[in-house]
């Protein structure tokens, strides 16, 4: 037996290597939002590997001011060396400066907002995908709070885009300029009705207005935000601005491209919103709802 | 040549933190493609047995870390691989100029065999227009980090085992 298959272990190894992508595919839904299901194994190594993420995005900073250190030391004199270490220091303070004003706009968009049920989270990392645009985000929701997919993912300036998969302690967060991504619109201006989806280039962020025709009368710089349709994202929230409208000759709709109001690349800290306080009164409803007529059951039973 | 388990956990600490590394130097809109270049290094590198246990043990973390349907990126970089085994013998085994073109063109393929999978499967995706629009830019990547890799590999080989006699390292 094992004579056996150390003489075909090459052939066994290209088998496998066939089948791992195409179970990944048959267990995995396709290209929509919150559709996929992965198969248990998969999710579990995935935390794993999510796990190991962090950590080495920690240690990696580490690693690197270590080096900076070494090469100081050789190559500058003892002034030039305590230059050196201030200006890291101011560098320093100034990130900390920069995360103090994020932190003080992101408490502050907290703040003018009670209703919604907002849970800070990490971006920890993005994709690697040279099409699809997903950032990876550690969190952690609090007691009684529920991370679900299609959840809006936000900043203060805006959208950033909604929760893709939720494991332990992370998220993925499917970006609004990423091509699967579908966000229900209006213009700010003349209530035109879209669906913003991206566009997946490389180099920008830039997504699209698909269902707006020559009647809705589009500008460019019109600013496009959530209609609060399809029970998603809360109205009124700023995705973008139109960068450029196009009349498609042959179509019946107009060609909108929009800049995201978020800057998607420089996003460091976020908000998913989980809960509205209208939707948490709908919810307590359904849960009173549904305690009422658990007690006429059993009311009603001998 | 470098231990199998060596090229594998090079590999997948440039896996793991390509997406943290981007992100932490602002790196956002451009992807290094460490992956296709992995793929592309043992497809035309590595032997036969040691190139299948190594990619094998980077399909699953190199499918999580893009970010896309499962399965598909790990679909396009077999295709990839397969396609560059099928030329490798031709080239070598140096880490040359030719393999890091075909290091591109296998990146072209990748593109190709997922752009055909949502032809088949979802052919008015909009993800269909962003592969497109991305193979050009992705590809130009792969050819860039495919050096650097090929080169820092190769010094590595070099820093354990010497230069060997026919081992004519044209990248480093």
């Amino acid at each position: 037996m094992k004579e056996f298959l150390l003489k075909h272990q090459g052939k066994a190894l290209a088998l496998v290597l066939c089948l791992v992508p195409l179970i990944l595919l048959a267990t995995s839904a396709g290209a929509s939002v919150g559709k996929e299901r992965r198969i248990r194994p998969t999710r579990w190594s995935w935390s794993f590997l999510s796990l190991g993420q962090v950590g080495l995005t920690e240690s990696v900073g580490e690693v690197f001011s270590i080096f900076d250190d070494d090469d100081t030391e050789k190559e500058l004199a003892r002034l030039r060396a305590e230059n050196a270490i201030l200006r890291e220091e101011k560098a320093r303070l100034i990130g900390v400066l920069q995360e103090n004003e994020r932190l003080r706009k992101m408490v502050g968009f907290k703040q003018s907002h009670p209703e919604y049920t907002l849970v800070p989270a990490r971006v920890i990392s993005q994709d690697t995908s040279p099409f699809f645009r997903v950032i990876s985000i550690e969190i952690k929701a609090p007691e009684g709070v529920k991370l679900k997919v299609r959840q809006p993912v936000l900043v203060a300036g805006g959208v950033v885009g909604q929760v893709h998969e939720v494991l332990d302690g992370h998220a993925q967060v499917l970006l609004l300029s990423d091509p699967r991504s579908q966000i229900d619109v209006i213009s700010q201006r003349n209530r035109a009705h879209g669906i913003v989806s991206g566009l997946g280039h490389e180099r920008d962020y830039e997504a699209k207005v698909s269902y707006l025709s020559e009647k809705d009368q589009v500008r460019e710089g019109d600013v496009m935000v959530t209609s609060g349709m399809g029970g998603g994202f809360p109205p009124e929230l700023i995705v973008g601005e139109v960068l450029s409208v196009q009349p498609d000759e042959r179509g019946l709709f107009q060609k909108v491209t929009v800049a995201p109001a978020v800057d998607l690349s420089r996003v460091s800290e976020v908000f998913v919103l989980t809960a509205t306080k209208e939707r948490m009164m709908t919810i307590e409803q359904e849960e009173d709802a549904a305690a009422l007529e658990e007690e006429d059951d059993a009311e009603q039973q001998p | 040549m470098l231990s199998s388990w060596a090229v594998f956990i090079v590999g997948l600490i440039c896996i793991v933190l390509e997406g943290s590394i981007g992100h932490m130097f602002g790196v956002e809109s451009i992807g290094f493609e460490w992956s296709l270049a992995l793929t592309a290094y043992v497809g035309l590198r590595r032997d036969w047995h040691s190139s299948l246990w190594i990619l094998l043990g980077w399909l699953l973390p190199m499918d999580w870390f893009s970010g896309g349907p499962g399965g598909l990126h790990a679909f396009g970089v077999v295709v990839m691989f397969w396609s560059l085994r099928a030329v490798a013998s031709r080239f070598g085994r140096p880490w040359n100029l030719g393999k890091v073109l075909l290091a591109s063109l296998g990146a072209g393929v990748y593109h190709a065999a997922t752009a055909l999978f949502f032809v088949v499967t979802a052919p008015d995706s909009p993800v269909l227009d962003a592969i497109l629009y991305t193979a050009p830019g992705a590809m130009l990547m792969t050819l860039l980090s495919s050096v650097f890799l090929g080169w820092g590999l190769n010094r590595v080989e070099q820093m354990l085992y010497g230069r060997r006699g026919g081992d004519g390292l044209l990248l480093s």
